[in-house]
């Protein structure tokens, strides 16, 4: 079964409220209830949009003459939301100019376009007005942080004696959800803060994939990660039942190729889209530097005996954003991250630091934790410390990025930077890069079994579902810190990484010919904390 | 006929459409020849064109060596070179190799170029080039050279197959005595070549330490890499070369 998608009564109101619908009005997850219009949810622009751009990006340098850039191809960029499928070409982009010499290199530059569009649109300010508005402030909520929009983890796999969760369409309904799973740790300070985004720590809030440690900055606190989701993979999730164990495990869900439903252009199909986020617990003086955006929240740390929820501002540090689309049934991984959270390698190197940096000290000498390094144990966080690693600040994390943004990614982040406002907080964030499958030989069977379940992902000829990532690694320094690097396997490829997902489904003890009994959960590991 | 790779990449619905890249058939390469008898009828003193070496930047050179290696090793060019994307109407040799994110066969043609005594790859290459409408003419070319091209020949499609480098005179010694040696001693080229090896892709398995594959693919048939009919991700791999 997957989802269908908006009925014509639907489709004709979004396309009467396309501006609206763009813009949705402020239903701030974390704020309370503001008795507003409430649109079901983000969505998307399948008008394609090309990258306008004149010249090759994959130098070194900017094309002469390419900044600044016309007002009219800026607005119409900044004002795009959220593309519903990436539009790439072996080719030129949109300006025939905008080519380079190698049709990777055009893949990958449309593929950067199609992140940045992304970006700008989830980031633009949730009550509607566009990114370049006067108005935005470094603590303006943003579209992905709209309760309307999406979802956190946390909110969707509850413990088996909470009703399942809901996601209603109306501000009244989404308001009482939330009030419902707010935790009782929070409840007091919540009553006299209303407006703070809740934030659930458990695990994986703190410690990177493959337990690999927890980050901590260069003030002794730890970095805090969180997942969320959007509606179409929450409706998926919930019309298969696969937000609980026994769910996943039920002899209705035996044959299920679990398959989230992709974006498109046509019908402007969403999709499903994942969001994992780092943030930095910040300072008053950081806060008051407004070089970060930021968030007032409630944090509430991870399980255990003692559990407090500590009032603190965050500020973002990290941003992936994963896209399921028709084209790309590996999904779309994009990257950002705060651009003064650590130096290159190569930057350290050659002594051309400009700190300081969130997880580097430029100041360290001799005395300082090796590069990279994972703290010392014990990595849970002590509840009588909040959320600082230890008391005496013994330990921070000293991080180098590994592998340098290419000069594609960099000239990318230029064009954008100058497109936006000078004094936006925007300007301090930057793509790191977009990974893609890029194997066609490969990727193109996902779709063309006869009777493959919709939307079509089969795969029951391709053992290799990772089909070639490009590029073949990718690692943010905030949220794959300990992974970075290029020894296959070991170092951080969203892809590779993810092609490894499960969840609780039955395995194959007794597979019948010509069915898949596989326990792959599409590329995410959300189906995993399922309980 | 189903959409073919490479159409993938480019999602417009105005874009031209490539010539199919995913089987450089025979067919192809004969067609291609068609066009260029003129200059394959002259075919350049073997070895002649090479006083500076092979160049791994020089396009006409990588085509030269992914037509060697693809007939050494019977494997399309397609399965060396993922995005090569061939255009019938040039000549092979001016065909763009592309780049792929793994884009091993540089790192091989490298490999080779900085590991050959002999001035060998440079003979190989011509041979390539002189032969380039036919893959069992390459093979008899080869045969037909000394010792030295002959053995970096074997060393090249071990190289393809294990990632592995083996040098063209372990090789001919263990030819000349054949079951004396143990072990024919190799060095695996980099990380990237240990997870290339074209032996795991073809037999529908992987290194040890190192796999992409789905959870759960050995409960299932592996792939006939021939076998058109099932989608094999690789096409008819083998069937360049008869």
């Amino acid at each position: 079964m997957r989802f269908n998608g908006p009925n014509r009564t639907e489709l004709a109101i979004a396309v009467g409220l396309i501006w609206l619908l763009m813009f949705p009005a402020q239903s701030t997850a974390q704020t309370a209830a503001t008795p507003a219009t409430t649109q079901v949810g983000l969505q998307c622009n399948g008008t394609r949009l090309l990258d306008p751009f004149n010249g090759s990006l994959a130098g070194p340098n900017l094309p002469a003459g390419l900044l600044p850039i016309d007002a009219s191809v800026k607005d119409k960029i900044l004002k795009s939301g959220l593309p519903c499928q990436e539009n790439v070409s072996t080719g030129a982009q949109g300006d025939l100019a905008g080519v380079e010499s190698v049709g990777l290199e055009n893949l990958q530059r449309g593929f950067d376009f199609y992140s940045w569009r992304t970006f700008i649109a989830l980031n633009s300010p949730a009550d509607g007005t566009p990114i370049d508005s006067a108005s935005t402030q470094a603590d303006t909520p943003t579209r992905w942080e709209d309760m309307n929009n999406f979802k956190q983890l946390l909110d969707v796999m509850l413990p088996a004696d909470l009703q399942p969760p809901r996601w209603p369409t109306d501000l009244n309904g989404m308001t009482a959800e939330r009030e419902r799973l707010m935790p009782k740790e929070c409840r007091d300070l919540h009553r006299q803060m209303p407006d703070r985004m809740i934030v659930k720590m458990i695990e994986e809030s703190f410690n990177e994939p493959f337990k690999t440690g927890p980050l901590i900055d260069q003030n002794g606190h730890y970095a805090v990660f969180d997942i969320l989701m959007n509606r179409q993979m929450f409706k998926y999730i919930m019309d298969h039942h696969l937000n609980t164990k026994a769910g996943q495990m039920s002899g209705a869900n035996s044959d299920l190729l679990v398959d989230f439903p992709p974006g498109q252009n046509s019908g402007a199909e969403f999709g499903a889209f994942m969001l994992k986020v780092s943030w930095k617990i910040l300072t008053d003086g950081e806060a008051a530097t407004k070089n970060f955006h930021m968030r007032k929240a409630l944090v509430l740390m991870p399980p255990g005996a003692d559990r407090p929820c500590v009032p603190e501002t965050l500020g973002l540090i990290g941003f992936h954003a994963v896209h399921k689309t028709a084209t790309r049934p590996q999904w779309i991984w994009t990257s950002f991250e705060h651009s003064k959270n650590v130096p290159d390698k190569d930057e350290v190197a050659a002594s051309k630091l400009v700190g300081p940096y969130n997880f580097f000290s430029v100041k360290c000498q001799a005395d300082c934790p090796a590069v990279n390094a994972t703290p010392p144990t014990p990595w849970d966080p002590d509840p009588a410390l909040r959320l600082r690693f230890r008391k005496d600040d013994s330990f921070k994390s000293q991080i180098v990025r590994e592998t340098p943004l290419t000069d594609a990614a960099k000239n990318m982040n230029a064009i954008f930077h100058n497109m936006l406002p000078s004094n936006s907080v925007w300007q301090n964030y930057m793509l790191i890069s977009t990974q893609w499958p890029s194997e066609f030989a490969c990727a193109s069977l996902h779709s063309h079994v006869p009777g493959a379940p919709a939307p079509g992902t089969d795969f029951i000829k391709q053992p290799d579902m990772t089909c070639s990532p490009a590029p073949t690694f990718m690692a943010n320094s905030t949220l794959e810190t300990y992974s970075q690097g290029d020894v296959p396997l070991a170092s951080s490829s969203c892809i590779a990484c993810h092609g490894n997902a499960v969840g609780f489904q039955k395995g194959a003890s007794a597979p019948k010919p010509g069915q898949m009994h596989l326990n792959q959960s599409d590329f995410t590991f959300m189906l995993e904390k399922a309980q | 006929m189903r959409e073919l790779p490479k159409q993938r990449h480019d999602d417009r619905s105005d874009a031209t459409r490539l010539e199919p890249e995913s089987f450089v058939s025979r067919r192809r390469m004969l067609a291609g020849t068609v066009a260029t008898t003129a200059a394959a009828a002259v075919a350049p003193i073997a070895g002649a064109a090479y006083a500076a070496g092979p160049d791994v930047s020089s396009p006409q050179d990588m085509m030269a060596f992914l037509l060697l290696s693809a007939a050494l090793a019977g494997v399309h060019v397609v399965n060396l070179a993922p995005e090569f994307s061939q255009d019938i109407k040039k000549d092979i040799l001016d065909q763009d190799p592309g780049v792929d994110p793994i884009n091993v066969k540089n790192d091989y043609f490298r490999w080779i170029n900085a590991h050959d005594s002999t001035s060998s790859f440079g003979k190989l290459l011509q041979i390539a080039k002189d032969n380039r409408q036919s893959g069992i003419n390459i093979i008899a070319a080869v045969n037909a050279s000394d010792d030295s091209a002959k053995f970096l020949a074997r060393s090249i499609v071990l190289l393809w197959y294990l990632g592995s480098w083996y040098e063209p005179a372990d090789l001919k010694a263990n030819a000349a005595t054949p079951g004396t040696r143990a072990v024919t001693p190799s060095v695996v080229v980099s990380s990237k070549a240990y997870t290339q090896g074209l032996v795991w892709q073809i037999v529908g398995a992987h290194p040890m330490g190192y796999s992409n594959l789905q959870f759960g693919y050995w409960s299932r048939d592996p792939n006939d890499p021939n076998d058109a009919v099932q989608n094999s991700n690789f096409g008819v791999i083998t069937a360049t070369i008869p």
